[in-house]
């Protein structure tokens, strides 16, 4: 322990005050000539040993409360004495901003404590300052006006934090200064283990290589920063429930999970759910206990597509998961066109769209009338059943409606003339093989599908309603590349394909089955991922399960996935007796135009380039909705909800063995707050001991 | 001298009262105090037959012209009381109650008081002292003992670290048998002891009177700082920090007291509480009528339970 005042300690010398006053006080007195000294004596002799003793510890009460002031003046440091000249350093501070930091102030107290750190450094420290994974500088700064002046403009933006990422940049920094001054790596952070990543040992190690071939390498300090009491905070999700595309002017069922992810019971104040400007409002009277949730549900009905967006009132220590918002996607009653080369299958066809609600109208022609039609445009799906064959003009036609966009269906059959089939070049996904009763195919490539299937399958009513409904609500499909910057997107209903850089992929779906059958799914792709089933998760980091599904029963999807590397991507693979293995199909998503496209948002960079089917940010995006115009779909970024939560502190010990130099008890630290406790208890324990030991002796004088 | 201890007032006061003692008394002479014998007392006590030899100045006339018989009214006799005040001088009597005065010039005043009344009733008193060299004033019923009497206390001294139960012990020896004993004084001592000296009064069946003198500033110890209590009674010197040892002190004094007070109670003593907030003649005045005066001016509550205690006994 060093003192940074250390004169201050001459003070000490004072102690020797109440001691001589101690003893001074008790030879000076007035003579009082006294009758009843008999009674004295008895009093003396009863009470000599305890006054005695009461009046030490007064004495001794005061020394100590002087003792401490001093020591207090005198600031006393542990550890590293700041003012000795070899204790120069170049300083890395790392600073928590993640959601998490918000509960009890952490990100304030953090700043603050890494502003007292520049402030009390000795002369010719250089800091760094890294927030997040961003260096605000690129090389450690000598002039500590400018560090402080950063540290004061910080504001907490609660993104994900990464502390591999962390310590990367922060050595990087670093390592741009000139070698031979000691280095220290300083992180102020609330210790979550989520964003530590402890579990992923290779990257540590890679870490700590590149620090150990640093010269010298540098030390890394923890300054734990956890909340001082028990934390409240209620975390609201909005999901739409399962079913099918929400279609103009039909009602959808939104749902609005609560869960207590604070350490204490809370009652939710008001919900409130907003769609389209229109506000409604809804309670839950009861409380909610740690680890408990519960469920609100709003119907809504769309005209177009956009956001909804739901909220609790109520103070809680977290504000960032108070709310919750996601994407509509809102498609007109699709129009289909039947084209029927096998007269039974094409009314069958008809009768069971006409049984699907949601589809806009029917229209069932022979191949002959193909030649009338005026444009395909107007259609959604265009349903090829067994056709033959195709006009030049036809055929031109239905290449550039898929083009377009336009969904096409093929569905091969025993009529259809596989030859002139596959001349046809950008119609059909993929080349049509021979038929016959047995076969059983479908291939998907941008908005076409091609299907060979047993027409024995078809023909059953009860299974083609679903096998239609499969191909014009679940498997017309525009798929669909994403990659996202700091931050994880929620589309409206479907995939998620391509990782964002860092933080998570969220996906969410739904998935009707054909069949009643054993349906194994797996996913597919590098990182960590997890997979809900109506809520149950079934695939936790890797692995598959088999599930047996149930005919025409729609299962929500939810994925959340975890890429190890930037541009990943990841699908949810499906393999049954009557589905051979692939990718399960998408929800149906906006359609796009052909070719790429560039869109400026506001100031912010954004790019979207349109490439087949590929969204790319440029920039991370900020939480919240985007809605970014005309044919492009409407999507949520959202703040990764783990962050809110404030789980098990990091592991001391745990992290030691990754990087070995790392310190919770860092270097420089005063201890304010115990001595100041110390001294306040002092300084109201003398008076009150006077107090109480007057009261005891019965106040006489 | 004699203004001083018995001024014009306190006599003016002292005229009004007698000072009788409970019981018959056998006196040398003629007095106010009733005597087992008949004689010729004013108080008529009942008819007799008479007998040859009686004196024919006692018969009543109207009662034998009533009958056939002749009667002799028999009256009480009326003796005086040989009675002793003694004035404790140990040290402790000599605590200032003002600037100039003492206890012991309380005790004095009492004496002065009593000795007044005794006389003028015809009692032979003597004046002593205890808890000292022990001097005495040799018992008279003259008026010229009151004089005598104020002179002799004015020689008194509180200087004596004798031990008053030890003191008290040899009065009953120096008052005649069935006389009245007054003690003054503020008996400062084991109260064992002072029960054991006072017992000694009952064999000789004397009647005693304590009047126990406590000043108000005693009951409890002074206020703030370290003190150096210096003993009255001897060189010793006690420095306490006064408030540390206030409880303990009154509640030690307050025990003292209530012993005292039921040691004389035991011995058939009457106790008279001399508090020194009161003047001399009205603590007589109250001891005279019965009427013990409560002590108001006491504020602290341990101190007035002290010196209340034995009115409230009696009481």
């Amino acid at each position: 322990m060093t003192f940074l005042h250390p004169l201050f300690l001459i003070a000490l010398a004072g102690i020797a005050v109440p001691i001589a006053l101690h003893f001074f006080r008790r030879k000076k007195s007035r003579p009082v000539p006294w009758a009843a000294m008999r009674f004295l004596r008895q009093a003396a002799e009863a009470r000599k040993r305890r006054v005695k003793l009461e009046d030490l510890l007064l004495m001794l009460l005061r020394c100590l409360a002087l003792v401490a002031v001093v020591i207090a003046l005198a600031r006393p440091w542990w550890g590293t004495d700041p003012m000795d000249s070899k204790s120069v350093k170049d300083i890395a501070l790392v600073i928590d901003n993640s959601a998490s930091m918000e509960i009890d102030s952490a990100f304030d107290r953090a700043l603050a404590q890494a502003s007292q750190m520049v402030a009390e450094s000795p002369q010719g420290s250089a800091f760094s300052l890294v927030v997040g994974k961003t260096a605000v500088f690129a090389s450690p700064v000598m002039n500590r006006s400018v560090v402080l002046d950063a540290l004061a403009d910080l504001k907490l933006d609660a993104t994900t934090f990464a502390a591999f990422d962390a310590l990367g940049v922060a050595g990087a920094t670093l390592d741009t200064a000139k070698r031979g001054r000691l280095r220290e790596i300083v992180v102020f952070t609330d210790a979550q283990a989520m964003g530590w990543k402890l579990d992923a040992p290779d990257r540590w190690e890679s870490l700590r290589e590149a620090m150990e071939s640093m010269q010298p390498p540098p030390e890394v300090k923890l300054r734990s920063i956890r909340p001082r009491n028990p934390i409240v905070n209620l975390s609201v999700d909005l999901s739409r429930d399962p079913g099918p595309p929400v279609i103009e002017g039909r009602e959808a069922a939104f749902t609005l999970t609560i869960r207590n992810v604070g350490e204490t019971a809370r009652v939710p104040g008001k919900i409130y759910f907003e769609q389209g400007g229109k506000v409604s409002e809804s309670a839950i009277g009861y409380s909610v206990l740690p680890g408990g949730s519960a469920v609100a549900t709003f119907v809504a009905e769309f005209e177009e597509s956009g956001f909804a967006e739901a909220w609790i009132e109520g103070g809680d220590d977290v504000s960032l998961d108070d709310r919750s918002a996601i994407a509509v996607a809102v498609f007109p009653p699709p129009q289909v066109l039947l084209v029927e080369g096998r007269a039974g299958l094409g009314i069958a066809a008809e009768k069971a769209l006409d049984a699907i609600s949601g589809v806009g109208g029917v229209q069932r022609i022979s191949p002959l009338e193909l030649a009338r039609v005026a444009a395909f445009s107007e259609y959604e799906s265009v349903i090829l059943i067994e056709v033959p064959r195709l006009s030049a003009l036809v055929s031109g036609a239905l290449r550039r409606f898929v083009l377009e966009g336009g969904h096409l269906v093929t569905i091969i059959g025993e009529r259809t003339d596989v030859d002139f089939m596959n001349s046809l070049e950008g119609v059909l996904p993929a080349k049509v093989e021979s038929w016959d009763e047995g076969c059983e195919r479908k291939v998907i490539r941008g908005s076409s599908t091609l299907v060979t299937y047993p027409i024995s399958a078809l023909e059953p009513k009860a299974s083609f309603v679903p096998f239609i409904y499969d191909l014009v609500f679940a498997k017309i499909d525009v798929p669909l590349d994403v990659a996202v910057g700091a931050a994880q997107m929620e589309l409206p209903r479907g995939r998620l394909l391509g990782g964002g850089r860092t933080g998570l992929v969220d996906g969410r779906g739904i998935l009707v089955p054909r069949f009643s059958e054993d349906t194994r799914l797996s996913l597919k792709g590098r990182g960590e991922g997890y997979v809900w089933l109506n809520g149950e998760k079934i695939i936790h980091k890797r692995g598959s399960r088999v599930l047996p599904l149930k005919a025409e029963v729609p299962i929500n999807i939810k994925i959340d996935f975890y890429p190890e590397t930037p541009g990943e991507t990841y699908s949810l693979i499906w393999d049954s007796a009557s589905q051979p293995w692939g990718a399960v199909p998408q929800g149906r998503l906006h359609p796009f135009a052909v070719g790429e496209e560039k869109r400026a948002v506001g100031d912010k960079g954004l790019f979207i380039r349109r490439d087949g089917a590929h969204l790319e940010f440029d920039l991370p995006l900020p939480p919240g909705s985007h809605a970014l115009g005309e044919g492009i779909p409407p999507f949520v970024v959202r703040q990764d909800p783990r962050e809110t939560i404030l789980g098990e502190p990091l592991n001391e010990a745990q992290l030691a063995s990754y990087l070995p130099s790392i310190s919770e008890s860092d270097g420089m630290r005063e201890p304010g707050h115990g001595l100041a406790l110390g001294i306040l208890f002092l300084l109201l324990g003398e008076p009150v001991a006077a107090w109480w030991i007057r009261k005891t002796r019965g106040g006489m004088g | 001298m004699i203004r001083d201890l018995l001024p014009p007032a306190t006599v003016a006061i002292l005229r009004r009262f007698a000072l009788r003692l409970p019981g018959r008394v056998r006196g040398p002479g003629i007095g106010i105090h009733q005597s087992p014998d008949h004689g010729t007392g004013a108080e008529f006590v009942e008819h007799r037959a008479y007998t040859r030899g009686d004196d024919l100045r006692d018969l009543d006339w109207r009662a034998s012209a009533r009958g056939d018989r002749l009667y002799i009214k028999r009256f009480a006799e009326e003796t005086n009381l040989p009675s002793g005040v003694f004035v404790d001088v140990s040290g402790s009597m000599g605590l200032q109650l003002g600037e100039t005065s003492t206890k012991l010039d309380y005790a004095r005043e009492l004496t002065a008081a009593l000795v007044y009344l005794l006389v003028n009733q015809g009692d032979p008193v003597a004046v002593g002292n205890f808890g000292g060299a022990e001097t005495a004033l040799p018992a008279s019923a003259r008026p010229g003992q009151i004089a005598r009497a104020i002179t002799f206390l004015e020689t008194l001294v509180a200087q004596g670290d004798g031990s008053p139960a030890e003191s008290l012990a040899r009065i009953p020896d120096r008052v005649p048998p069935g006389g009245g004993v007054f003690l003054i004084g503020d008996f400062y001592d084991d109260p064992a002891s002072l029960a054991s000296a006072l017992r000694r009064f009952r064999q000789r069946k004397q009647r005693v009177v304590v009047f126990h003198v406590l000043a108000e500033s005693e009951a409890t110890l002074p206020a703030g700082g370290t003190v150096a209590f210096q003993d009255l009674e001897s060189d010793s010197e006690i420095i306490v920090d006064a408030a540390s040892y206030g409880a303990s002190y009154a509640t030690a004094f307050s025990d003292y007291c209530v012993a005292f007070r039921t040691a004389c109670e035991e011995s058939g003593v009457h106790y008279v509480r001399a508090s020194t907030s009161q003047t001399a003649v009205e603590t007589i005045a109250a001891f005279l009528t019965g009427k013990a005066r409560g002590d108001e001016t006491m504020t602290n509550p341990i101190a007035r339970e002290a010196l209340e205690s034995p009115r409230t006994a009696r009481s």
